[in-house]
């Protein structure tokens, strides 16, 4: 991108570039820098986020549509040690298993994405309603993905998979405008600590950069789940959420599910992870502050 | 998506056939012109295999051949011959929708992508649906990255709503005068 253009008034083009995270980060940081100065900014930002679609999930339905019979007339027979190539190596990736098990979510989450634009702003118990739906959804996706891998609690990894992904998932649904009102949450975050066991408050409130905006008690695979949600200084949706875990301690990772950046970890029984459209480093800080906040 | 490693060109082909069928299917908006896009990609492609160095993005390769094909020959060809790009009756709805009842927000989304001017329908292939990087796609399409970015910047805007005069007063680029 041309940092000319960047640095004094941020085009559209590298809005865009910066939502799709094709940035490098010294663009990136110009581009947060202008977005914490302007309010016009953030909005520009917003609308464009909206221009968003789940591309890949709805194209992915055209994939099984191929003619395949009549494109592989344009291809020799495979040679024999093609053959025996490709029949010892793993078969290439069906379509058909991508799209099952990403459009039906981004599906779901559109569906109800949209349920939940709608409803908000009329009211935030109907917002809310649709939230715990998602979330129940949610649920019974990742039930029947863990399904289909037998071995899920032998494998700590595929295990550790589904709650990142519900939240993944369902931060998605997450703009400026869906946190912008202080929603408190004191009540939330009490019941919450009590749940979890752990003390939350106040100083999950505190975290460099991030406003507080609201605690939610969930539950993933019935175990109870704490979204506390947070606005970055320039109106990015972070989330920073607590499951009980039995799996072993393990430092922090940085992972990318659906566009967003999440760093994990788990200690003292218990499995944390920061999740928003946020560069690496950043999460990281803001991670290292909330671990801190927590006595664990 | 990460890319299978290959033995041949030939593997690489029939790996890809559906997403390249695919991109030609949104290119030309019509089945059989992206069938022909396929075949002819396949036929290049094999004759060109000695040029593809193992190693690389057989994927991008194969999809720089389509774009290089509908821009040179097919696409011409289908203005000749009065098949138009704006014509509805061809837009991305297909034999196959009837399985996709439960489908409209995904058929709304082809839709959508499929009324975008093509310059903008090709960014947005490559980048959004095929995942390319935006120095990937700008190589596919043998453009600058700057005009990659443009149109997706336009699509974006386009699909929110957002007013086209409004968005075209704050570019500097004039790449949306290649089409419309």
């Amino acid at each position: 991108m041309s940092s000319a253009g960047t640095a004094d008034h941020p085009r559209d083009e590298d809005l865009v570039a910066y939502l799709d995270g094709e940035l490098s980060l010294s663009d990136r940081q110009l581009i947060d820098q202008a977005l914490s100065e302007s309010a016009a900014l953030r909005q520009r930002l917003e609308l464009l986020r909206q221009g968003d679609r789940p591309f890949r999930a709805a194209f992915d339905t055209l994939l099984d549509q191929a003619p395949m019979d009549r494109l592989m007339a344009a291809l020799p027979e495979p040679t024999l040690s093609a053959s025996v190539v490709s029949t010892s190596k793993a078969p290439p990736p069906r379509p058909a298993n991508d799209w099952q098990s990403i459009g039906v979510a981004a599906m779901l989450l559109l569906t109800l994405g949209i349920g939940f634009a709608v409803g908000f702003g009329t009211s935030s118990d109907r917002a809310g309603q649709r939230e715990v739906a998602l979330l129940a959804e949610l649920d019974e996706m990742e039930a029947e993905l863990e399904e289909a891998e037998a071995a899920a609690d032998a494998a700590p990894v595929v295990a550790a998979k589904g709650w990142r992904q519900a939240v993944a998932d369902y931060q998605m649904l997450f703009t400026t405008e869906s946190l912008t009102p202080d929603q408190g949450g004191d009540a939330a975050l009490a019941l919450a600590s009590e749940r979890v066991g752990l003390a939350l408050d106040p100083a999950t409130r505190a975290a460099t950069g991030l406003q507080f905006r609201r605690a939610q008690l969930l539950a993933f695979k019935d175990k109870p789940l704490v979204q506390m949600a947070y606005l970055g200084d320039d109106g990015v949706p972070v989330a920073f959420c607590i499951i009980a875990s039995n799996k072993p301690e393990a430092e922090t990772q940085y992972e990318v599910r659906n566009g967003l950046g999440i760093v994990h970890w788990i200690i003292g029984g218990y499995g944390l992870m920061v999740i928003g459209d946020l560069p690496e480093d950043r999460l990281n800080r803001i991670a290292s502050d909330l671990r801190k906040s927590i006595d664990l | 998506m990460t890319d299978v490693d290959h033995e041949t060109v030939r593997d690489g082909l029939e790996a890809h056939l559906p997403r390249l069928w695919r991109y030609g299917l949104s290119l030309s908006r019509n089945p059989s012109v992206a069938e022909d896009l396929v075949q002819s990609t396949c036929v290049r492609a094999l004759e060109r295999q000695a040029q593809f160095r193992q190693g690389t993005n057989l994927r991008a390769w194969l999809f720089t051949i389509l774009s290089s094909i509908w821009k040179n020959n097919l696409r011409a060809e289908k203005v000749r011959t009065g098949g138009g790009f704006a014509d509805p009756e061809t837009e991305l709805v297909f034999d196959g929708s009837a399985s996709m009842e439960t489908n409209n927000l995904f058929q709304r989304v082809l839709s959508e992508v499929s009324e975008l001017p093509e310059a903008q329908r090709q960014a947005v292939m490559l980048v959004y649906v095929e995942e390319f990087t935006y120095r990937e796609a700008a190589h596919i399409l043998e453009v600058p990255i700057g005009t990659i970015m443009s149109r997706l910047s336009a699509a974006r805007g386009k699909l929110a709503g957002l007013d086209p005069s409004a968005t075209s007063a704050r570019k500097t680029r004039d790449d949306e005068v290649e089409e419309n």
